[in-house]
């Protein structure tokens, strides 16, 4: 499973409109986000990498991304620790888990 | 008799996401709060003489404006110009120093962002409000 979105279901006690709501305010944001993080590491803007995949945790966990949350924390960690060597490798695997779970929110979208 | 006046709670946090959630929760928990949310900590600063009786502050307010200031300068100022204000801190760290400085400088619990965070929240409200 990519997406968990039992506590979106919990939280909107199943309200359909409020669950495609955050959702969609999610899809608008995280791209942008991982724009910015991508381009932070080009530049070894370590700083801002270590704020952006902060900024993007807890949203991450809000929409249920399993795996998600603790990767943008490692990526955070290295940033803190300076161990930059991980943070490409980190990097890529959060993406990639963006990208997958992206269409299944946006399917999400067209339920109900 | 005096009609009750609606307590006020001032949201700020950079991300909407999170901004509205809360809003959400806070307002069917409640009806009767009068919310308002701030995407800076300069833009709650410019509107605080409108008296809040709570501000919920995030720690990190520059991922989307670099230029913006962090909260804990947000929070300093705010002690600095009413200090009984009750200011709850959030962060998504779990970092005993980060909030240990919040509480330093005055907030009155630091709430980490997770799933419960919302209903913690709603309880410091109701024991501060």
């Amino acid at each position: 499973m990519i997406v968990d979105l039992s506590f979106l279901e919990k939280f909107t006690k199943g309200n359909p409109k409020k669950i495609k709501r955050y959702i969609s305010m999610y899809l608008q944001v995280a791209p942008d986000t991982f724009s910015r993080m991508q381009q932070n590491l080009a530049e070894k803007d370590w700083t801002n990498l270590g704020i952006n995949a902060h900024s993007l945790m807890p949203q991450a966990e809000y929409m249920g991304i399993v795996g998600m949350k603790p990767l943008l924390g490692k990526i955070e960690e290295a940033v803190a620790t300076g161990n930059t060597d991980e943070l490409e490798e980190l990097f890529e695997q959060a993406i990639q888990l963006h990208r997958d779970s992206e269409p299944v929110l946006t399917a999400r979208l067209e339920q109900d | 008799m005096a009609k009750p006046v609606a307590p006020k709670i001032f949201i700020v946090d950079d991300e909407p996401l999170l901004s509205e959630m809360l809003t959400d929760y806070l307002a069917e928990k409640n009806p009767g709060y009068e919310i308002t949310s701030f995407p800076t900590g300069e833009a709650c600063l410019a509107q605080l003489d409108e008296e809040p009786d709570a501000v919920i502050l995030d720690y990190y307010l520059n991922s989307k404006e670099k230029d913006a200031a962090n909260g804990i300068d947000i929070l300093k100022e705010i002690k600095k110009r009413s200090s009984n204000l009750p200011v709850i801190m959030l962060s998504s760290q779990k970092r005993y120093g980060t909030a240990s400085q919040t509480i330093m400088y005055g907030a009155i619990h630091y709430v980490t962002k997770g799933q419960d965070a919302f209903e913690e929240i709603h309880q410091l409200i109701k024991a501060n409000v």
